[in-house]
Parts: structure tokens; sequence; C-alpha cells
């Protein structure tokens, strides 16, 4: 809203506002903005669902929303990777008749022969309060133990909670503290780190988390961003959802983002205030990434607006290691628009088992990748993340073509289409008079104002040496030549303006430096 | 072909017209090129040069004036461009130098700096 004064005022004053206007405008990277929309404590009754809100810190959340909710730990993660970029929450109600995921854990048989500790995790975060056991405690004696520690205070980070079986007494039943699916996914261990070991006479059975059911409808979160010309408005640049692999719900996120070669939702010209979306998949072995494919495979001709990381066997939640990962791409493109992920660490993440990687094999990362599925790999006992891909592989665009397959080009996309809206929207090109020749002009004031065609090449060529300058496209030379070509800029024929139809090549997103070194030991070379 | 004066610059928008009398020049290649003579022969030396378009009488109003004083005075480029007899458009992206302008005559005169390093780029009408 513009400063004005009031014209009616009566009353005696020296009055001064101050308008912070944009005077010039160069390319510069949009601050980021993060958005997480997921389910919350039913118990917090002063939420307002599906209605944005700032948030500052993963406790806020925590407290706002419930410790250990699907809300709670996708804040923690995405915070963990984006260091404070700009979040936002899109609580949820949790869906009538949704049911919460459980397992339970059995002590049957224990009796502990030597006093020690139990090392448990639940989506590989550990309890903070160590589960002291003593000489003699018996199985039932364990369970007690064991759920008082899960129930205890400094665990209400914590995405469970556990209660000891009424009827089977040497049992600790876990339930999901959000309902849904997302419960289903929630793992179970002991002993996931080095050094860490069951005490003596202590024996484990686990029952996996399952059973948990009913997805919301995301819909209402998205509409209240904003419909029609104001999708968006605030413009969510990385979207975290952590309703999983939940095909509803891409759909939904999809359609309200649209297609960029069609000029839908967010993506509609004048708009272009499209988002990127990850879930996570943590499936071992190389069945997973078939079944990866499989999804990827039905999306390809249409979705450029989500993806799937992977960490196969990993012990973490696999919407938790979305909400990392999207934190770090986030965290990486606040800074830098034009750069990838390519061996960024993901913080506090556990790597997975060996066996279970199907990522350590470099033909099944070459076979995911362009297949539209995002790797990760554990380098020097730390989990990294690799190329970060969309499902956008449709057949008429060869991969060497595609620049929506790739995550980081579309962060790249999203920042070039925000600097040529915000060139054109100066006053310099507000309500602009078209002429033929501007040097025709004499009138002072309408000078101010006319337009002709080589104001509006002039402007493109800043653009594209802005871009060239920020590293966002590959050389300025193609589209210069381009518009010397002409073919570039047209006149409308009722004088309203121009339309331009102009070609970037992007900047190349490193990654591969393949080379090879030639070697001989026959010293005879030497003296040729 | 024709030859003759600029038919008009513009810095950022802002469209001013030229003396007809003023002849200012296009620059040349991007290096000076001087001989570094020796026993040998003469070595070649480059040095790089700014591709200035210099020394352009313009035809000054008052308004324009303010616009251009603000224009020299920013510290950010912007989009320059001079327009030839022909209709042939020079565009680089850079920043202007206004040396002001005479009151008698409202003649004033500009340097256009390229900042980008293709210099001048030639649009042909």
């Amino acid at each position: 809203m513009a400063l004005t004064f009031d014209l009616n005022k009566k009353s005696a004053g020296k009055r001064l506002g101050i308008e912070n206007v944009p005077f010039s405008v160069s390319a510069k990277v949009v601050p980021r903005k993060i958005n997480i929309i997921g389910t919350y404590d039913p118990g917090k009754t002063e939420i307002v669902p599906d209605e944005p809100l700032r948030v500052f810190s993963p406790d806020e959340v925590g407290s706002k929303c419930g410790f250990g909710t699907m809300l709670h730990r996708l804040a923690v993660r995405a915070y963990d990777g984006s260091r404070g970029v700009e979040t936002f929450i899109t609580p949820q109600e949790e869906v009538g008749g949704a049911v919460a995921g459980s397992g339970n854990i059995d002590f049957v048989g224990s009796t502990v022969t030597k006093a020690s500790k139990l090392h448990f995790y639940a989506a590989a975060i550990k309890t903070s309060g160590a589960i002291s056991l003593a000489v003699g405690d018996d199985e039932d004696a364990i369970a007690v133990k064991f759920a008082a520690a899960v129930e205890d205070a400094a665990n209400k980070a914590f995405p469970v909670s556990a209660a000891v079986d009424d009827v089977t007494t040497s049992q600790v039943n876990i339930t999901a503290k959000s309902k849904g699916p997302w419960g289903n996914f929630i793992t179970l261990a002991f002993n996931i780190q080095p050094g860490e070991k069951l005490p003596e006479g202590v024996q484990v059975a686990i029952t996996d988390m399952t059973g948990g059911s009913g997805v919301p409808d995301v819909t209402p979160a998205l509409n209240a961003w904003g419909v029609d010309d104001n999708q968006n408005e605030e413009w969510y640049m990385d979207v975290i959802c952590g309703y999983g692999q939940d095909t509803d719900t891409w759909d939904k996120l999809h359609d309200y983002n649209g297609n960029s070669n069609e000029g839908t939702g967010n993506y509609k010209p004048g708009l272009m205030r499209a988002f990127r979306t990850m879930v996570g998949d943590t499936d071992p072995g190389t069945a997973a990434l078939s079944a990866l494919i499989a999804k990827a495979d039905l999306r390809a001709e249409f979705d450029m607006t989500n993806g799937i990381v992977a960490e196969p066997g990993s012990y973490h939640h696999p919407m938790e290691l979305a909400a990392v990962s999207m934190g770090l791409m986030s965290y990486t493109n606040n800074t830098l628009a034009e750069s990838g992920y390519v061996d960024l660490a993901l913080p506090n993440i556990i790597p997975s088992p060996k066996t279970d990687r199907w990522t350590d094999n470099e033909d099944n990362r070459e076979l995911a990748v362009r297949n539209g599925i995002s790797v990760t790999q554990v380098k020097n006992n730390r989990v990294t993340l690799q190329n970060m891909m969309s499902f956008w592989r449709p057949e008429s665009l060869p991969l060497d073509n595609n620049a929506y397959r790739s995550m980081r080009n579309i962060s790249l996309l999203q920042n070039i289409a925000y600097s040529g809206i915000q060139r054109f929207d100066t006053e310099k090109w507000k309500r602009f008079t078209v002429v033929r020749r501007t040097q025709r002009v004499t009138n002072p004031n309408s000078q101010t104002k006319a337009r002709d065609t080589n104001n509006v090449r002039e402007e493109l060529v800043g653009w594209t040496y802005d871009l060239e300058k920020n590293a966002w496209i590959y050389e300025a030379d193609f589209t210069i030549e381009k518009l010397k070509e002409g073919n570039v800029i047209f006149l409308r024929e009722d004088g309203s303006g121009w339309n331009y139809r102009l070609p970037f090549i992007l900047s190349g997103e490193g990654g591969i430096l393949d080379g090879i070194v030639q070697v001989d030991i026959n010293l005879a070379i030497l003296a040729n | 072909m024709a030859s003759g004066t600029w038919r008009k610059l513009s810095a950022d928008g802002i469209t001013v017209n030229v003396k007809a009398d003023n002849d200012a020049k296009l620059p040349g290649g991007k290096y000076k090129n001087e001989p570094i003579p020796h026993s040998g022969g003469n070595e070649q030396k480059k040095t790089k040069i700014p591709g200035t378009i210099e020394n352009i009488s313009v035809h000054v109003t008052a308004l324009q004036h303010e616009q251009l004083q603000a224009l020299n005075d920013r510290d950010d480029s912007y989009s320059l461009s001079a327009v030839d007899v022909n209709g042939n458009t020079w565009s680089a992206v850079g920043f202007i130098d206004y040396d002001g302008a005479t009151v008698a005559e409202n003649t004033g005169t500009i340097n256009m700096n390229p900042e980008s390093p293709d210099g001048f780029v030639l649009f042909p009408n």
C-alpha cells in the first residue's frame, strides 16, 4: 500500500512518512519461505486449522501444535536443514475416524543379569533420559521402567507415547502421537548406533507400527494460501507436507501448483509463484527402487511439483527425511539460487544399515535419477544429498532438454521468473504510453512514460546480462543473438503493449567431472 | 545506408535527443594496440579499453537534466542504448557520465559506459 497525503486533514502538524520503494531492479535471489502442512494435537484448541502461521522455532511449533506431533517433528527436521529460513506452518485437523498407528515392545522372558541401559529409538530419535536397568529387573519391571522413560517429560519431542499393556504386563504398547498412516512409518528400534547393545539377560520382541489410517484433505490448506490471481500470495517456495506417498495428496498439490508448460496453477503467467515439494522413502533393498520408479512413472507426464528422496533402510521417518532435505535445499538456494545439492550432508541424520542401501550402487543411482527419484549417498558416515529430482519426465522432452526434472532448476526458474516480473514491475513500466519513436516525443512530461520497441529490447538486454552475471544462464550471447535476429518482441496490434518470447539456456547443474588418466611404465618413451 | 548523427540515446528508459551537429564516435575494438619495440622487431601490447561512446551532445530539458543527474549519481548499472541514423540500435548494460547542460542552448554531454563484457551490441534495424 502506497503512502498518501490526507488532503482533507485540517489540524496543524508537520507530518513525515517514509515509504520504502524499489527504484531500480537487478536480479536478486528471492528470499525463500518454507510452509509445512501437517496435523496437530486435537487438544490444542487455540490453533485455527487451515490457516498459515509464521513460526520462529521448532519449540514454538511444539508448544502450539503439540510436541511429538506430525507438525512438530517436521518442523524440527526442517529447521535442522534450513537453519532459520522463514518458515510457516499450515495446521490441519486430523480427519474424522482417523486411527493412530501402533505397535508394541515385549520384554517377555527377560531378567537383567548385569546392570546396564536400554538404547531405544523411535524414528531414529533416542530417548533422552537413560533407561537404566538393575540386576534382577524382570520382564514386568523392565516394561514399567521403559514406559515411564518414554513418557518422561524429557522425551516430549518423541513421536510416540508408551503404556504398559493391561493384560500382557511384559508388553509396552506404543502409539503414534499423530493419527493417520504417518504412525506406520515410525520405526521402533534398539541399538542403532555403534557400541550399543541390549543389557545382559534382556530380550525384546518388536511389533512394528501399523494400522494408522486417515489422511486429511490438503485442498483447504492450499486454498488458504490464496486462490485465482492471489494463488500462493505469500509465495511459499518450499513445501513440506506430512502425508507421505499419498497419491491423492500428490494430485492436489500438483493441481494447485500447476504446470509451467501449460501455464496453470501457480505457473500462470503473471503469477509465477510456484513451489516444489518432496516426500521421503526409506524402504530397503532394490525392490524398493523398482517400486519407486513405478510410482514416478505414473506421474512423469505431468507432475513437476512433487518428488521423492530415498535413504533406503533409514531408521528415520521418511517424511522427516524429506523435511530435512527440503530445509537444506531451501537454505542453500536462499543465498545461491543456482546451487545444486550434491554432497550436502543432512544434519542429525543417522546413516541406514549398509545392507539396506541400494543407493550404494552407482547403477542404481543412475537408474533412479534417470527415472525421477532423488537419491542420497552415505559418505564418511554422513548421509548426503545427491541429485534432487521432480517426477517431471514427459516423453516429448528428452532428459537433456528437461529443466523441470531437477529441483535445482526449479529454484533457478523461480528466481528467473521473479526477476523478470520485477524488471517490468517498476514505475518506468507502469502506465506507459506506446509510441513508435520516443525521440519524437518532446513534451517533457509525456517523455517520462513514452516507450517504444527499443525500450523493451533494452530492458531485455539488461535482464539477460543480469542473469549472466548471477550465473543463472549459461551465456548471454545466445539470447542476445536471438534478440538481434528479431522475432522476439512483437508489438500488440491494439497498441496495448508488447509480447516477447525470449530464449535462455540455463546454467548447468554441475556434478560430474569424469577423467581418464593414462599411464605407462616403459622408460623408453622418455628417450624420445 | 545513410550517414549522420545519432537519432537518440536512452538510459534506463530516459530518452534524450541528440544535437544535430554532434559526431560522436563508436568505440573501436576492445583493446588499444601498441607496439613495444625491441631489437627483434615489435611486440604487441594490448590494453583493454572500456568501449565508451564518448562526448555525445544531447538536447536536455529541465526534467531530463534532473533525471540524468540522478542516473549519473546512481551506483548500479542499467540499460543503455543509442539509435543511429539508419535505425540500428547499439545496446548495453552500463552507466552514464553526465557532464551537465548549458543554459543558453540546453546542451548536455553524456558518455555512455558499458559494463557488460561485450560492450555495445549492434541490433540492426
